[in-house]
Parts: C-alpha cells; sequence; structure tokens
C-alpha cells in the first residue's frame, strides 16, 4: 500500500464532520486540518489503514446523501463499534491539530477577533 | 556536550558484522555499548532517523511524525481498542518518554524468578547493574520545586494521606537549575556515543525485514535500506531489540513462532483533564510526582498537557467539556495506570508489513480502570481543582466528591480513550515452558539469535519499565561476554 493515499476515501468524511463538529473553522482552516488527518492515515500500520478505508468507504457514500450532518452529529454522541472507532480517530486527530496549530481557537474551532 | 555519533544512512547494499544489534533503544543502545566495549565488532541498525535532542518540541506533532512510529497512531485491536505509542528513531522510546526512572522492585524480581524459573537471577547483581545505569543516564530528582503539574499530584495525595513520591528522571540541571531547566538523558546521550567510542557502527534508516535462518542458525539479515532497496547484513550472532511489537514481528516473518508475541502486557490507562484556579500547564513536559497509594494495581501520574493533547482528552464530551479549552493554562492532564491481567498478540501477516496488535482487558482489568479514574478523580478535587473532566463519552463533569457517583454509574471501558505507552513480555524470558527465549534471552531453538528489550520482561512490571528492561539487557549482555569471545 505504500505510495496509495487515502484522501479520496477519507476526506469527504473528515470535512463533513469537522464542518459539524467544528463550524468555526474556516473552509482554509478545514482543509489544512483534513489534509493532516489523511497525512496521519496514510501512515498508520498497514491492517489499521486498511480497515480505516474499508469503513471509510461507506462514511464517504453516507455524506454524500442530503441531511447526512444529522447522521454525523448522530455518531459523534453515538460511538457504535468500528465506525465509532473511525470517528473517534478522525475527530481525536482533528482536534490534536486544531489546538496545537491554532491554542486560542474558540471550542468551535474560531480564532478570537 | 555529548560528543558526536558517526551515523549514516544505510546505502550499500552488503554489510557484514560480527554482532548485529537490530534497534537502538534501551536494549538496542545498551546491548552495544557492552560489546562494543568487549571488543565486539558491531553494527547497530536503526529503522528511524537520527533527531538531535532539542531539535524538536517535545510531545508535539513534529515530534511525533520525526520519532514516532506511524506518527503516533498506532492500536491494539479489542473492546476497547488500546492506543499505543512507540519511538521510531535513533534511541527509540528513551527519546520521546518521560524519561522517569524506576529501579527494578527486588519483589518483583524475586517474583519473577521462581514464577518464570529465570536462572542466575541474582538481586545483588542487578542492583548493581542498576546503579551503573543510574550514574550513566544522570538519574535524579528535581533540584528545588517541582512544576506546578507535579505539585498538584503531591498536593492531592497529602490531603488524603496517600503515599507519593517523585519520580527520578534521566535528567542533567545546571548547577542552580530548576525543573525547567534540566538537559534530558537518552540513549543518544549515552549509550550511543559510548558504543561509538568502541567502535560501534550504527546504520539508520535501515529496516530489517527478516532473517535468513539454516537450521539453528541465522546468518544473514534481510533489509531494506534508506532508499527503499534491498541489502543484507551478514553476522555471527544478531540481538534483536526492536520493541516489544517490532521484536516478535520480525522473528515471526523469519519463520520464529513458538511462543513468540502470544504474551504481550501493557499498563492500560485512562485519562482526565483537571481545571485549576491558578495557572498551571507546563506544555512541553511532564510530572514528576506518581502517586502509588494503590500500587502495584493503580498508579497515578500526569502527562503531557500541551493545548492539543488538552482538547484531545476533553474530545469524548466535547459539548460538555470544549469550554476549558479556552482555559488550557489552568489545565492539566493525568492518568491512572493499571496492571492488568489481560493479554495480548502480536502477529506478523503475511504480505503486510506491520503486525497485528491485539489486547483482551479481564473484567478485573475494567474495574480498576474504572475505580482508578475515580479515585483518579478525588484526588485532584484534594488537590483543588475547580473541574474535572474525565475522558469516556458521555462523562460528568466532576466539581465534588459527590458527583464521583455520576462518574462510576456512567464510565464503561468501551466509552473510554484506553491507552500505553509501556508494552512489553512479547518473547519473555525464563525455563518455564511458557518462555519463548531462554533465562539470558537466546531465542528457544536458535544458537545465535538473542532478544535483549521490552520484550523479554516476563510481565508488565506494575512501574516504568525502563529501568527493568535495561538491567536486563546489561545483565544478559555481560552473560554473553562471559561465554562467547571476539574474533576481532
Amino acid at each position: 500500500m505504500a505510495g496509495y493515499s487515502s484522501h479520496g476515501l477519507v476526506s469527504p468524511f473528515a470535512q463533513r464532520l469537522l464542518g459539524v463538529d467544528l463550524p468555526g473553522l474556516t473552509d482554509a482552516q478545514r482543509a489544512e486540518v483534513t489534509a493532516f488527518t489523511v497525512r496521519r492515515v496514510d501512515a498508520m500500520p498497514s491492517l489499521l489503514r486498511i480497515g480505516a478505508n474499508l469503513i471509510a468507504l461507506p462514511m464517504r457514500a453516507v455524506v454524500a446523501l442530503p441531511g447526512s450532518g444529522r447522521f454525523v452529529s448522530w455518531l459523534i454522541l453515538h460511538p457504535v463499534p468500528l465506525v465509532g472507532e473511525y470517528v473517534r480517530m478522525i475527530r481525536s486527530l482533528a482536534y490534536t491539530y486544531v489546538w496545537e496549530r491554532w491554542p486560542l481557537a474558540l471550542p468551535d474551532g474560531s480564532l478570537p477577533s | 556536550m555529548t560528543e558526536p555519533v558517526i551515523h549514516t544512512a544505510a546505502t550499500e547494499v552488503n554489510y557484514d558484522a560480527e554482532i548485529l544489534v537490530i534497534g537502538s533503544g534501551a536494549g538496542g543502545a545498551t546491548t552495544a555499548a557492552l560489546l562494543a566495549e568487549a571488543g565486539f565488532d558491531v553494527l547497530v541498525v536503526e529503522e528511524g532517523e537520527w533527531v538531535e535532542q532539542g531539535s524538536v518540541v517535545p510531545f508535539s506533532l513534529e515530534q511525533m511524525d520525526r520519532q514516532y512510529r506511524s506518527g503516533g497512531v498506532t492500536v491494539a485491536l479489542g473492546l476497547p481498542s488500546i492506543a499505543y505509542t512507540e519511538g521510531r528513531c535513533a534511541g527509540g522510546g528513551t527519546e520521546v518518554n518521560s524519561g522517569l526512572y524506576r529501579r527494578p522492585p527486588a519483589d518483583l524480581l524475586e517474583r519473577w524468578r521462581q514464577q518464570y524459573h529465570i536462572r542466575d537471577l541474582d538481586p545483588d547483581e542487578m542492583n548493581a547493574i542498576a546503579a551503573e545505569i543510574e550514574s550513566a543516564l544522570h538519574v535524579t530528582t528535581v533540584p528545588g520545586a517541582v512544576s506546578a503539574p507535579s505539585a498538584v499530584l503531591r498536593r492531592g495525595a497529602d490531603a488524603l494521606a496517600w503515599e507519593n513520591s517523585e519520580s527520578p528522571r534521566w535528567m542533567i540541571y545546571p548547577p542552580g537549575g530548576d525543573a525547567a531547566s534540566g538537559q534530558r538523558q537518552s540513549m543518544t546521550r549515552t549509550y550511543l556515543p559510548r558504543a561509538h567510542r568502541a567502535g560501534a557502527r550504527l546504520l539508520t534508516r535501515c529496516r530489517v525485514k527478516k532473517l535468513s535462518l539454516d537450521g539453528t542458525r541465522a546468518n544473514h539479515a534481510e533489509v531494506e535500506l534508506a532508499n527503499g532497496g534491498p541489502g543484507r547484513i551478514r553476522f555471527r550472532h544478531v540481538f534483536v531489540c526492536g520493541g516489544a511489537i517490532h521484536t516478535p514481528a520480525l522473528l515471526q516473518r523469519s519463520g520464529l513462532r513458538d511462543r513468540i508475541g502470544d504474551t504481550l502486557a501493557v499498563h492500560p490507562t485512562v485519562k482526565l483533564a483537571a481545571r485549576f484556579a491558578e495557572p498551571l500547564n507546563v506544555p512541553d513536559d511532564v510530572p514528576v510526582h506518581q502517586v502509588k497509594e494503590f500500587a502495584p494495581e493503580i498508579s497515578f501520574g500526569g502527562s503531557a498537557s500541551h493545548p492539543g493533547l488538552i482538547a484531545l482528552s476533553l474530545a469524548d464530551n466535547w459539548g460538555e467539556f470544549g469550554h476549558a479549552v479556552m482555559d488550557w493554562k489552568r489545565v492539566s492532564v493525568y492518568y491512572a495506570a493499571i496492571t492488568s491481567e489481560g493479554k495480548g498478540r502480536v502477529k506478523a501477516v503475511p504480505g503486510l508489513r506491520d503486525p497485528l496488535v491485539a489486547y483482551h482487558l479481564t473484567s478485573r482489568d475494567r474495574q480498576l480502570l474504572r475505580s482508578g479514574l475515580s479515585r483518579l478523580t478525588l484526588l485532584m478535587l484534594a488537590a483543588g481543582a475547580d473541574e474535572v473532566y474525565p475522558s469516556y463519552h458521555h462523562a460528568p463533569v466532576v466539581r465534588k466528591a459527590a458527583d464521583i457517583a455520576d462518574l462510576q454509574r456512567s464510565f464503561a471501558t468501551t466509552k473510554a480513550t484506553v491507552m500505553t505507552v509501556h508494552l512489553c513480555s512479547t518473547v519473555p524470558l525464563g525455563e518455564h515452558p511458557l518462555c519463548a527465549a531462554d533465562s539470558f534471552g537466546r531465542v528457544r531453538g536458535m544458537r545465535n539469535v538473542w532478544v535483549n528489550d521490552a520484550s523479554l520482561l516476563p510481565d508488565a512490571p506494575g512501574v516504568n519499565p525502563q529501568g527493568s528492561v535495561m538491567a536486563f539487557a546489561v545483565r544478559n549482555a555481560r552473560r554473553f561476554i562471559g561465554t562467547e569471545r571476539p574474533h576481532g
């Protein structure tokens, strides 16, 4: 799997999740955080990466549906097996990155004016 | 000032060495230094790169990129899965961990000796070795006042009359220095320079894919060079010191599977963030106090707490806890670690670069984690915390002792972020039938394949394991020197 990027599978869901979870991020910030998340997924051990991509595949399809924001919010609050692990991983990576990169960010991800 | 170590990226297709040491962490670096000083021709290979101490911010994402395996995103599968981290750089985990040190306890060594039938495990010898290691690593306590997050642990424990102490650390403090002025020690500052002075060579960015076996001997290692191409290293003896995950994985890829990788042991931890009235956060360091009132079953300590890691610890209940991230200077992260009775496995999977890692917590482990998190919360309140934010889904904000009942009701390990940094016991040593290596680390059935890292510890020690890892590594290396002669 060396050289293969998870970008196409992981980014749509990560973007949607960040839009719901940290709505104060600008488009540019969201793209930066998503890119970081994808890089980390790509660096994961082989089996974990395969597993993450297997879950990412249907999740990418789900976020293309209308009303998916409500579903993503539900997923954040209700950790279901496997999918919940994927959601937790994306959120963990994103939160760590956002507050290391912008330590003054408000809880919605926006920067204080 | 530590003298520079000559290290080169692996580029040659063929290398030869009398002794090949795979891995340059606590086990590999000590093995290399002792064997080189005894006159052996030693080649150390390290999968990661050489990163100068101080050139990256401790516990930062950049450090995770450069010095951790897989950027720090590694998980033992299970219910719940357990996130773990491993160093992957010259010096291994010693470059990235807290540097806290505990001498292997005498009662633990005695239990191991009896339970795992470890031959010639002499407590006096181990104590003498520990003293040597402490001198070489400059193990010491903080001069003067400890950091504010560390004082929280002491204050809370004192208020509850719980046993606590400062854990000494690998650190050099300047005269008149304080907690913030220390120069962290590690293998790149101690045993690797020693190995280099004695003639050992160090190749970085060199991944060993497998050992080539011929009957009871291994002849050479097939490696991936810095440019991704194949290479080969011939040797007379090989010491595998790649850590508790990658040592068994390499042995399995090489066809050695008997009892190897079946007994992974860890110290699972759960965490919380606590907010205090006054600023206390130290983003690039960890507390040195540990609370041992319930040890070895449960221990409490402090974690790295830069704003990103605080956000991470609050993320499981962000709707309720998220506001605290704006107060990150008044927040610090703490952990409860348990001595688990569960077991894990490491399995190399054909065709895949990385092994499958799994871990199963027992019901007793789950109870201990619940109990540990509850008591840690009480400790924080006793230390004066305004609010405590336990790291699990739907956790309550705890403001007073009565709120802890809510925590105990709602906690489940499947909702928690369970982590560990201590991995061991995948190639346990001893003469017991379950042990994969003999009493001095030689892999069963092999004449010249040795293991000398955390994999050898028979089970999780209940204290910071690096002191135990190094003490066994020195003991085993000396035994080897006493039985083998350099060819020159």
